[in-house]
């Protein structure tokens, strides 16, 4: 026990002690709740899912079309408006008006030529909207109490968390502790789940569903999906399956075929990319001239740069020589050969502490910025 | 004392290290930062595409590599946006989807009446394949990004007419913080296909390997932090401009007109509401945010706060703005000299004060190690 002397546990204690005053003092006094977020209502828009109505891009429209649209519920892979500019060519009797919220008679806006909504209504009755979304942006705590700005709950306590994660993987700077591991396994846990989400979602159903079953993605789930059926991605598809054979208890031996493929792939496909960006060119860069002349003049600086590159891959490339023994001159010159590349990895490391700062450095940007509010 | 540094618990090292990041940060100091060879060679290459080009941005980093390429990727954007180019958005990293959606956030915000979805930039979201991604892009994009990340075929949107594919580009911007990353784009795009001209970001740990490629393969490179500062300060030069003049003229009549029967606030919402403005916008404009604005917006101020407007125009002319021969600003014309569109200048003077920190604690360790061995305790 160091009674009386200041440790790193006591400095520690002082500054959770000096946070915690500063939150509530900000909370009580000053009426500010740390990392209080706040958002600004920007309008609503009309959501419909009837068949018929289809959302366009580039009139930024909802339409009504006299019959299903393609890709919205009948889309199928003998729907012969499946394909480029089947949209344009579905009859629209009517767009949504969003400011009477009501169907209107469509015209052609005569410059950009996109549908416009008249004021004339329509004479055909369409579907009511099946929600309304609240049109929201995040707006700052200078703009607390101004028209339409609301406080966030959710984006509060995200923030809240956010923090405090944070904290507990500092704690590990203090030592191992329970904090530090649930964050850990938090980061861990939510990154797999991320990353196998966005995998299935935006790869496997598009690229390998989508390529074999076009029809059905197209019904389920992305309603502007359009194109053939590619017989050849069934080999992807059984690939792929005979890849997962490895989590059977017997033949695993199946997923050796598949994972052979992509070895010799990958091998196949790097070996020429490294030999010509990392080889055949990085040779051409290194034939320099070591008199450099321009316009006629002699250039100092860029000669003796141009002598350092040369020199020193020569230098290196002594001492990775290992058919002939390191003495005299060879000897000396694989000595600067190390020398350059112990400057090489200080630049390295160099270069690795600045990004290593840079984290710490926006992680309490983050703390006393966007939390404790302490920095504008 | 030196028994004392060896016996020195190491958790006053990273309460050393916490002040030396935290102190700059709190007190804000401004350091000077001027463009080395290889970030204004990225920056001249976007300045001198013509207006309408199309640049892909390929943000292959997730949040661990936000801090160091996040300002890159934002100074990036801005500076495409400021020149009119048309922007692709794709990412080789499941998890530099929000990377992008942080990205056209600023698309959305700083350049809403310029730019719009599907006409000006196009989200493609994330290619998987690695490498493979890369080589099949470079010959068709439809293959690999059938539609973009709201799921809507790529070849009905705007933007998409006449590309088929990366060679289609008038730039390629590479984002890395890893694998797949710039090395993969110089290896797979750059040198098999000279069309494809690549510039990179990258993180302070994968930058030393990619200077080798600089200038043949890659025509120029943003290194870490430092390579985001420089590029910042290059923009701030450009577009940016000391944007005192006209806040403090404002404040000045403020402070005059303001008194018991008209407070200040009510002052405010009345040029907010003359120029026909949000007060946060107005807020900007006493900030020093903004200080190029549509001349009916400062002849509304002059109104309200009862002076000429020919006065207020010519502040507004001492902090950059042209008004000569009738030329005007949109509403939305921001300072890009403002802080607040300077993370990675902002973060380099605890940049300074860390690596001041390292170098001591470097020479106190050697200075231990030497002394121990004169005393024989090391070999």
């Amino acid at each position: 026990m160091n009674r009386g002397k200041l440790t790193p546990s006591l400095v520690g204690g002082l500054l959770l002690v000096m946070l915690g005053s500063w939150i509530l003092y900000s909370t009580l006094v000053r009426q500010r709740v740390p990392g209080a977020q706040y958002r600004q209502q920007r309008g609503t828009i009309d959501v419909f899912d009837a068949q018929g109505v289809f959302w366009s891009e580039a009139d930024q429209l909802w339409m009504l079309a006299v019959e299903p649209q393609a890709g919205v519920g009948a889309a199928d892979e003998s729907d012969p408006r499946i394909g480029a500019g089947a949209e344009a060519e579905a009859p629209i009797v009517a767009v949504w008006h969003a400011e009477r919220r009501q169907w209107v008679v469509p015209q052609r806006d005569p410059e950009t030529g996109v549908w416009i909504p008249s004021e004339e209504p329509a004479s055909r009755e369409g579907p009511r909207p099946a929600r309304v979304w609240q049109l929201q942006r995040g707006a700052s705590a200078a703009q607390a109490g101004e028209p339409n700005v609301q406080f966030c709950w959710s984006q509060t306590i995200g923030l809240w968390i956010a923090a405090l994660l944070t904290l507990c993987v500092f704690s590990f700077l203090y030592r191992d502790n329970l904090f530090y591991k649930l964050a850990e396994s938090l980061v861990v846990g939510v990154s797999a789940a991320y990353l196998m989400a966005v995998g299935f979602w935006t790869m496997i159903v598009p690229n390998l569903i989508g390529k074999l079953w076009p029809g059905f993605v197209a019904r389920h789930v992305i309603p502007e999906h359009r194109e053939p059926p590619q017989a050849i991605y069934y080999v992807v598809l059984i690939l792929s399956l005979m890849l997962l054979w490895r989590l059977s208890p017997r033949g695993g031996w199946i997923a050796r075929w598949p994972l052979a493929f992509v070895i010799g792939i990958t091998a196949g496909f790097r070996l020429i990319a490294h030999l010509e960006a990392d080889f055949a060119i990085q040779i051409q860069a290194t034939i320099l001239p070591l008199i450099v002349r321009e316009n006629g003049t002699f250039h100092l600086g860029f000669s003796l740069r141009n002598a350092a590159i040369v020199f020193s891959v020569f230098a290196c490339l002594t001492y990775f020589f290992f058919s002939i023994e390191h003495t005299g001159v060879v000897g000396r010159m694989a000595r600067l050969g190390i020398w350059v590349l112990m400057i090489t990895f200080g630049a390295g490391f160099a270069y690795t502490v600045m990004g290593r700062i840079t984290l710490l450095t926006q992680r309490l940007e983050f703390l006393l910025g966007d939390w404790l509010r302490l920095i504008g | 004392m030196i028994d004392a540094l060896i016996r020195l618990d190491r958790r006053w090292v990273f309460l050393a290290m916490f002040l030396a990041v935290a102190i700059p940060l709190l007190w804000q100091p401004e350091l000077p930062e001027q463009p080395t060879p290889i970030v204004q060679a990225v920056f001249d290459r976007i300045e001198d595409l013509p207006p309408g080009s199309r640049v892909l941005m390929a943000l292959d980093y997730d949040p661990a590599s936000r801090p160091e390429l996040g300002p890159m990727a934002h100074a990036l954007t801005r500076h495409s946006a400021l020149r009119g180019h048309r922007l692709f958005f794709i990412t080789l990293w499941p998890t530099g989807v929000p990377m992008i959606d942080e990205v056209t956030d600023i698309l959305e915000t700083e350049f809403a009446e310029q730019y719009r979805y599907g006409e000006n930039y196009l989200n493609l979201g994330y290619g998987a394949g690695q490498e493979a991604a890369i080589k099949l892009i470079c010959t068709d994009l439809t293959k690999l990004f059938p539609a973009d990340s709201r799921g809507r075929p790529f070849a009905l949107w705007e933007i998409a007419r006449g590309v088929s594919s990366l060679q289609d580009m008038d730039l390629t911007i590479s984002i890395g913080a890893g694998y797949p990353g710039t090395k993969e784009w110089v290896q797979y795009a750059a040198t098999p296909y000279p069309a494809i001209d690549l510039v990179a970001g990258v993180t302070g740990v994968s930058a030393p390997p990619q200077y080798p490629y600089y200038p043949q393969q890659l025509i120029g490179m943003l290194p870490a932090i430092k390579g985001a500062a420089e590029y910042e300060a290059a923009l701030a030069a450009q577009y940016g401009t000391a944007g005192e003049a006209l806040p403090a003229l404002l404040e000045e009549r403020l402070a005059e007109l303001s008194g018991p029967q008209r407070t200040r606030e009510s002052i405010l919402d009345a040029m907010a509401e003359a120029a026909g403005i949000e007060m946060a916008q107005l807020q900007r404009v006493l900030d020093g945010r903004i200080n190029c604005l549509p001349r009916a917006e400062i002849e509304a101020f002059a109104r309200v706060l009862e002076i000429e407007p020919e006065t207020m125009l010519n502040a507004a002319s001492q902090d950059g703005a042209d008004y000569s021969d009738g030329r005007d600003y949109p509403s939305n014309y921001l300072n890009y000299a403002h802080s607040d569109y300077q993370d990675a200048l902002k973060r380099m003077a605890p940049q300074l004060s860390a690596h001041l920190l390292m170098l001591v604690l470097i020479v106190l360790g050697n200075v231990i190690f030497f002394l121990q061995r004169r005393r024989g305790v090391l070999p």
